[in-house]
């Protein structure tokens, strides 16, 4: 019937008023992420400091957005000198987490990673004396 | 340039071009619609595509069987899950994989909470098109986020999950949550419903404005290639759950909701019944859910033989087809989608001339679109 | 009338301020109302529940750079905006507060009103076409057609209680309700009518056809910035103000409360009340069709608004002088 709906509507809002409202107060009060929540990439290092990486590539070959970039150590093939992340290119898909046969990358809660500079989005997960250039980032072209 | 039949009732007065879009407070994503207008009738209009290009088909032909997987989230951005199972099925035909039975009843549980969620966008998009300030639109995104955090809680991301794997899924679902999530849709979401009928369809000022709005029969529908809600709404029940079921949907109870008027208020009407229908999918689902695996080995390089396979699947939008192509190397020769929306937009040339330029807006919301599975 | 000296300067200020502070805290209460009503919260983070919103708006506002387009007949935009903004602030001149307290106490009140109101579909029509854009051009239009067409069935629905008051100076209107009942009881269906068209001529929901944002992007004002937008949102807010007041004053008994010593705070009471409420309907509905909105006017309101009047005229001569 005319208005009976438009009454239930206003009615409907106006139960809103005395419900507490959804808003999610974020700076100010930081949401729990369930555990498996896929956000910046992370590798496990032993007591020592020593990265889990084996430097076995797979997780390079396995990304499909080439965010990772190996370097591999000359004399010692199974470490990793650099490991980079050009997070900027990351789809968070979590194949390489899943690929590594080491288990040695995880994903963090951490999603403050919010900067001005495309390149800032660039880290590192392990970093041999060996200063290198930027990531894939370079070569697939700004 | 694009050229427009001038219809003879607007002879000796000028009618005026109108950009609807690409930036447009009532467009879905980005789309562009040049209409041409004779006071504030329609007499002509040419949707315009391609700002969402991404080349997602041709991307797919350098990376991986399993790599491709993960672009197959982004084409329709709004029913994720239902995409990436229809690439598996696609792919699982092409190397005859078989599925567990349990993983065909989680894919079956998510596809569903995800046809809720683009239910609930379409109703957010459509509450904002005939001109409230956004609280339906508030409201029905509570619901939204509710059925987000399930999936974060499960596949660890709340709109691009790559939770499906060739055989399986990629973990299981724990039993608390599956309970939490029956336990949802089983009562607040119902609640929530009710508020969200009595706000779209209750409403005097929407039935004004939709009653008889957009009235297309069956055959032209047909004709013009339209799949999925918009025409169940016309009368004729094509579901490929029901027609050709996959996954679960042969084992469980659903209506295929249907109406006779084909006007648009009778899509929002179907609409919000598959919401119904599909929170009771997904509980019978997971009342009847079976033990098992939920994956099968896959080797991590997979080369399918040479050979082409095209599979079909409802999408909350319609019938959505992966068509692959294999060469017997480890990357897919050609990926090929098959978009509904694609199908339901190239009529609008032929669905709105004639309406007044708020019923065509009317008319577009009843569609559904989703830019990113249009451009692709 | 006052006098000219101190007294009008004072009065001309107490108006200035009125007019900007019901803008700016109509803004800021539309927010937090709204938000509510949606399960939000509104403005948050600058100051204590985002007072500070409110400078911040202002500062933007004026500090905003005023882009002209163009190929907008620049005079036309210019001046435009003060065909809108101009009769709304001086339509305030007729407010009326208490028995002697008003800006200005006319005997016509409510004619000045209305001939103010009168002004401002021209003003609408006059942006729409100065921008040389096709969303303005048919928002203008839109809006100079639903202006003219509920200013109708407003002035009709008005009729009623001019004539049982026999004044259409507002003190004596809102008087006249305070020892019988309250006009909203003694011609319900003026009222209804009344409220109907004073929400269409303010441009609120459900009648936001001028700035429907789905279709016309921001209907007329989509190309103004700066400070001619804030004139013309400015005047919006004035209208809503006015609009609110003159259904508190007509039917709502002005700062007359039954039991209770008359005062001012009432019919400040009853305005704030009347223009949240335009913001629950806002919240709520979605918008009427353009010709839907036209069919109301033409073909229920002015036809209703009319045997209303017969209805009063006939009652008058019927029921006692108390009752009508
Ligand atoms: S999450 Fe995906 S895109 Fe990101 S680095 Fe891992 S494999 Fe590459
Ligand atoms: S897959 Fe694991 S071990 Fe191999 S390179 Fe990547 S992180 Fe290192």
């Amino acid at each position: 019937m005319f208005g009976q709906g438009l009454l239930k509507g206003l009615g409907i809002t106006f139960q809103r008023l005395r419900r507490p409202t959804e808003t999610q107060l974020y700076p100010y009060q930081q949401p729990v992420l369930p555990a498996t929540s896929r956000m910046f990439l992370a590798m496990y290092h032993d007591e020592a400091g020593v990265p889990a990486c084996k430097a076995c590539m797979t997780c390079q070959t396995g990304c499909p957005d080439h965010v990772i970039r190996i370097e591999k150590d000359t004399e010692n093939p199974k470490v990793p000198l650099s490991f980079t992340v050009n997070s900027g290119r990351c789809t968070f898909c979590g194949i390489c987490v899943e690929l590594c046969p080491f288990s040695a990358l995880h994903f963090t809660g951490d999603f403050e990673r919010a900067t001005y500079l495309k390149s800032d989005l660039i880290y590192k997960l392990v970093d041999g004396s060996r200063a290198t250039g930027e990531g894939e980032g370079e070569r697939h072209g700004r | 340039m694009v050229t427009f039949n001038r219809a003879d009732a607007c002879a000796g007065t000028e009618t005026v071009l109108l950009n609807i879009g690409p930036q447009h407070p009532s467009t879905h994503g980005v789309t562009h619609i040049l209409v041409e207008l004779s006071g504030e009738t329609v007499v002509a209009a040419k949707p315009i595509l391609g700002y969402l290009h991404r080349g997602i088909e041709k991307l797919a032909e350098y990376r991986t069987w399993q790599q491709d997987l993960v672009y197959t989230d982004r084409l329709d951005y709004v029913s994720q899950i239902g995409n990436e199972w229809a690439y598996c099925r696609a792919v699982e035909r092409l190397t005859a994989i078989e599925v567990p039975e349990r993983a065909e009843w989680i894919r079956t549980l998510f596809c569903e909470l995800n046809r809720i969620t683009s239910h609930i966008m379409w109703y957010a998009g459509v509450t904002m098109d005939i001109g409230t300030m956004g609280t339906p639109f508030i409201y029905a995104f509570k619901a939204r986020e509710r059925i987000y955090d399930f999936f974060e809680a499960v596949t660890g991301a709340r709109m691009m999950y790559n939770y499906f794997r060739f055989g399986g899924v990629r973990c299981d679902v724990a039993p608390g949550l599956l309970e939490d999530i029956h336990d949802y849709l089983g009562g607040e979401f119902l609640e929530l419903m009710d508020d969200l009928d009595a706000l779209l369809l209750g409403n005097e000022i929407v039935q004004s404005r939709m009653k008889g709005i957009g009235a297309f029969t069956t055959a032209q529908l047909v004709e013009w290639g339209i799949t999925g809600p918009f025409l169940r709404a016309s009368g004729l029940a094509q579901d490929l759950r029901k027609d050709a079921p996959y996954g679960a949907y042969d084992k469980v109870e659903f209506a295929v909701p249907t109406s006779t008027v084909s006007d648009s208020f009778a899509r929002c009407e179907v609409r919000m019944a598959e919401m119904r229908e599909a929170a009771s999918i997904c509980r019978q689902v997971i009342e009847r859910m079976p033990e098992g695996d939920i994956s099968v080995k896959v080797p991590r390089l997979l080369k399918p033989e040479a050979g082409e396979v095209y599979v079909r699947t409802e999408s909350p939008r319609g019938e959505l087809g992966i068509y692959l192509v294999s060469d017997g190397g480890p990357k897919p020769y050609r990926f090929r989608v098959r978009s509904p929306i694609f199908y339901n937009i190239s009529a609008l040339p032929k669905m709105l001339p004639g309406w007044k330029l708020q019923d065509a807006l009317v008319i577009f919301g009843g569609i559904d679109t989703s830019m990113g599975e249009i451009d692709r | 009338m006052s006098g000219l000296g101190w007294n009008t300067v004072l009065w001309l200020a107490g108006l200035f301020a009125l007019m900007a502070l019901t803008a700016l805290i109509g803004v800021y209460w539309e927010r937090k109302v709204i938000g509510h009503f949606q399960a939000r919260r509104g403005p948050l983070h600058h100051g204590w529940h985002g007072l500070l919103q409110l400078p911040a708006d202002m500062v933007k506002m004026i500090s905003k750079e005023d882009v002209v387009p163009t190929k907008a007949d620049r005079m036309l935009f210019q001046v435009a905006p003060m065909f809108v903004a101009v009769p709304a602030f001086t339509s305030l001149a007729a407010m009326t507060f208490m028995p002697g307290v008003a800006f200005v106490d006319m005997r016509h009140g409510l004619f000045f009103v209305f001939a103010m109101q009168t002004v401002m579909p021209v003003g609408f029509a006059l942006i729409g076409w100065s921008c040389d854009n096709k969303y303005t051009l048919l928002g203008g239009l839109r809006a100079a057609a639903q202006l003219i067409s509920y200013e109708i069935p407003m002035l009709l629905a008005a009729m009623g209680v001019v004539m049982s008051v026999g004044s259409m100076r507002l003190t004596d209107i809102a008087q006249a309700q305070a020892s019988g009942p309250w006009f909203i009881v003694r011609q319900p269906i003026g009222f209804v009518i009344f409220s109907l068209a004073v929400l269409a001529e303010i441009n609120r929901t459900p009648f936001d056809m001028p700035e429907a944002e789905s279709e016309l992007v921001a209907g007329y004002h989509t190309e103004y910035s700066g400070m001619k937008f804030g004139l013309v949102q400015l005047a919006e807010y004035t209208a809503l103000l006015m609009g609110s007041y003159l259904i508190a004053t007509l039917f709502l008994g002005g700062w007359n409360m039954p039991l209770l010593p008359a005062s001012p705070v009432w019919l400040f009471l009853k305005t704030v009340l009347l223009m949240t409420s335009t913001m629950w309907f806002r919240a709520t509905f979605p918008r009427l069709r353009v010709d839907t909105l036209m069919e109301m006017s033409w073909k229920i309101l002015i036809p209703v608004a009319l045997a209303n009047i017969m209805l009063v005229a006939s009652l008058m001569l019927v029921l006692p002088k108390r009752w009508f």
